[in-house]
């Protein structure tokens, strides 16, 4: 599908804001019904799905404006000064592996593993963060739970992405000048 | 959606390898804390710089007030909890209560961090 270069603008624009707002909407459901479990801040962390599939169709720099537009306007939302620095730190360590691990899918890693590995570094860049702002390193005592909860989490991010790029990429999303190779 | 269309790579396998080995090595970080102190006889209650310490022998219930949120403290029975916090998370009151020295309970909203110490005050190696 040729498409002409303010027609592609156009698309990568509308595709931004779409993107935004599904990120808003996910962090809006996840801070409103909270899961039930016990666990100690652990949230299913479907932003990162729409994170990682922005890498993959519009490129690596929109992903990251994506993540830290997310964070700022989350925070300013329904966050505070302290949860700011959390999830800021959390969305870096995030992109930061999924900067070093998408380009190698397909192929050596699957969206599964990246997100769980997204997961993972997100949670530990948050545990990092609480660590420093306290000066304590008490704050590892969340190490196990955060972990485990990564690993689940992001597997079933990953699943969901997995599921989800065929279906778009037939709606014809792979016009807007991204990475898109699934 | 059948299960043989997931295709887990060897390198996702790598990862999960390791997630999973962090993970039981995280569970053996807290028992490696309690090195040098010896039996648990103090609290220490950390809220946002200012340090308190209190007896773990005597019941007592202590009001912490730290970043706009109010936690109780209360010590019974040789141990420590959060037994009311108004942050907006409650982890620190659903940690429980803790009598080990090296445990501690955190309150990241309010920046508190209470902890059993035992043993030497203030002491970070004691030689001889």
């Amino acid at each position: 599908m040729r498409t002409s270069s303010s027609d592609k603008t156009v698309r990568r624009l509308a595709l931004r804001g779409m993107l935004l707002s599904l990120c808003l909407v996910f962090s809006y459901l996840e801070f409103r019904f909270p899961l039930p479990l016990p666990l100690p801040g652990c949230k299913p962390g479907f932003a990162n799905i729409v994170i990682t599939f922005c890498a993959l169709t519009l490129g690596y720099p929109d992903a990251l404006a994506l993540s830290l537009l997310r964070v700022l306007i989350v925070s300013l939302l329904f966050g505070s000064a302290s949860s700011f620095w959390f999830s800021l730190c959390g969305a870096l360590c995030a992109f930061l592996v999924l900067y070093l691990l998408l380009p190698q899918v397909p192929g050596t890693f699957s969206v599964i593993g990246v997100s769980a590995a997204c997961a993972a570094a997100h949670n530990l860049g948050q545990l990092i963060a609480a660590g420093l702002l306290l000066s304590s390193g008490a704050v590892l005592s969340y190490l196990p739970v955060l972990l485990l909860t990564a690993l689940l989490t992001g597997t079933v991010s990953g699943l969901i992405l997995h599921f989800v790029l065929p279906p778009l990429k037939k709606a014809g999303l792979s016009g807007t000048g991204g990475v898109f190779r699934e | 959606m059948k299960l043989r269309s997931i295709p887990l790579t060897r390198g996702d396998r790598v990862i999960y390898l390791i997630l999973l080995l962090f993970f039981l090595l995280s569970l053996l970080l807290p028992s490696a804390i309690p090195l040098f102190r010896g039996n648990a006889d103090r609290v220490r209650v950390d809220a946002d710089g200012t340090v308190s310490v209190y007896p773990l022998g005597r019941d007592a219930d202590y009001p912490i007030v730290s970043c706009g949120h109010t936690l109780t403290v209360s010590v019974r029975d040789g141990g420590v909890s959060v037994s009311h916090a108004d942050c907006p998370d409650h982890l620190c009151e659903k940690t429980g209560v803790i009598r080990r020295a090296g445990q501690s309970v955190v309150c990241l909203p309010a920046r508190v961090i209470v902890t059993v110490e035992g043993g030497e005050p203030d002491a970070d190696i004691i030689i001889g």
